[in-house]
């Protein structure tokens, strides 16, 4: 009988994971934009579920333990400095590995670095507003926190990128 | 101009639609009389736009790795021992059928029949391919390289 109940949680487990590992994948990449950093983060955040399905509280939205979850895990990812090196040469690949002329993808990799140098929360807000059309709300609940909170949040960070846009153009020209 | 300041944190979400209605008259009025701040949500909602234009793409969920084929049948070894095995099939196939009765035709021209029908062994495999096939048959097979197969 117990092995037959493990079997079933074994199961159950492996549904959920067949179910949200798109969730997890595409949010770990809006974060690390490297399919290399979003795959360890993938797996980071799966086995997390593993570990600790058994403990949730029933009434825990997994959707939303998840976003948390993965983002943090994703915006741990690209602490150290071989990451960081590792991200900003893949994002200086991406457009000739999409067969586009690296001057095309210039916009998209300082986006990138920007996006990456902002501080945590700024950097979730505007990535999960931004990239992963979530609403304010949806963000505040996530990580348990105010929804002005998160707007002020998204409005620094934005006014940070611009700043650090206008920068760069600026050195440029 | 003055109060610019009190409209910092509204004017980036002013640009993407997320003030609430009393705010958004508020901006709306400020705006009215400060071209630098119309500026800057111009300039916000550009960059949103960029953002999600450049960085908006996420490529397909990468599928379960496949299996890797046993390492005896990976790459020019796995090759080599399926044209090897398949030779010798044909081979042994052909060495150990019993020749078919002649139907009352003589056996000369039977014969010649015969070899007509037949094609030729390794006909289809050049002077060096055979001699690397039947290496590879007997387990001292090499690389599969243009050069070698071709006459």
């Amino acid at each position: 009988m117990d092995a037959l109940l493990r079997r079933e949680e074994v199961d159950c487990l492996d549904s959920l994971l067949e179910k949200y590992r798109g969730h997890v994948w595409r949010l770990a990449y809006r974060f690390v934009q490297d399919a290399d950093e979003a795959q360890d983060v993938t797996q980071d955040v799966l086995l997390t579920l593993c570990r600790e399905a058994a403990r949730l509280e029933p009434e825990t939205r997994l959707a939303a333990w998840l976003t948390r979850v993965t983002s943090n895990a994703a915006l741990n990812a690209g602490r150290g400095r071989a990451t960081r090196r590792r991200y900003h040469q893949a994002a200086a690949a991406e457009p000739r590995r999409r067969g586009l002329d690296p001057e095309a993808g210039l916009v998209g990799m300082k986006l990138r670095r920007a996006l990456a140098a902002l501080p945590r929360g700024q950097r979730a807000a505007v990535t999960l507003r931004l990239l992963e059309e979530k609403t304010f709300r949806e963000i505040a609940e996530t990580f348990g926190v105010t929804e002005g909170t998160v707007k002020v949040q998204f409005a620094r960070g934005l006014r940070r990128l611009r700043l650090e846009m206008e920068e760069n153009r600026s050195e440029r020209s | 101009m003055s109060n610019c300041r009190e409209f910092e944190d509204l004017l980036p979400l002013h640009a993407v639609g997320e003030t609430g209605l009393d705010e958004a008259l508020a901006v709306e009025e400020h705006l009215g009389g400060c071209p630098s701040c119309g500026a800057e949500v111009a300039a916000f909602r550009e960059l949103s736009g960029s953002l999600r234009r450049e960085l908006g793409d996420v490529p397909p969920v990468p599928g379960p790795t496949p299996a890797a084929p046993p390492l005896f049948l990976a790459g020019w070894r796995g090759m080599a021992l399926a044209a090897g095995l398949l030779l010798a099939g044909i081979l042994v196939g052909r060495w150990s059928m019993p020749e078919p009765p002649g139907m009352g035709i003589p056996t000369p021209v039977m014969n010649e029949a015969r070899a007509l029908s037949r094609p030729p062994a390794f006909s289809v495999f050049s002077p060096a391919a055979r001699r690397f096939l039947s290496e590879a048959a007997q387990g001292e097979g090499r690389a599969i390289s243009p050069a070698r197969t071709q006459p």
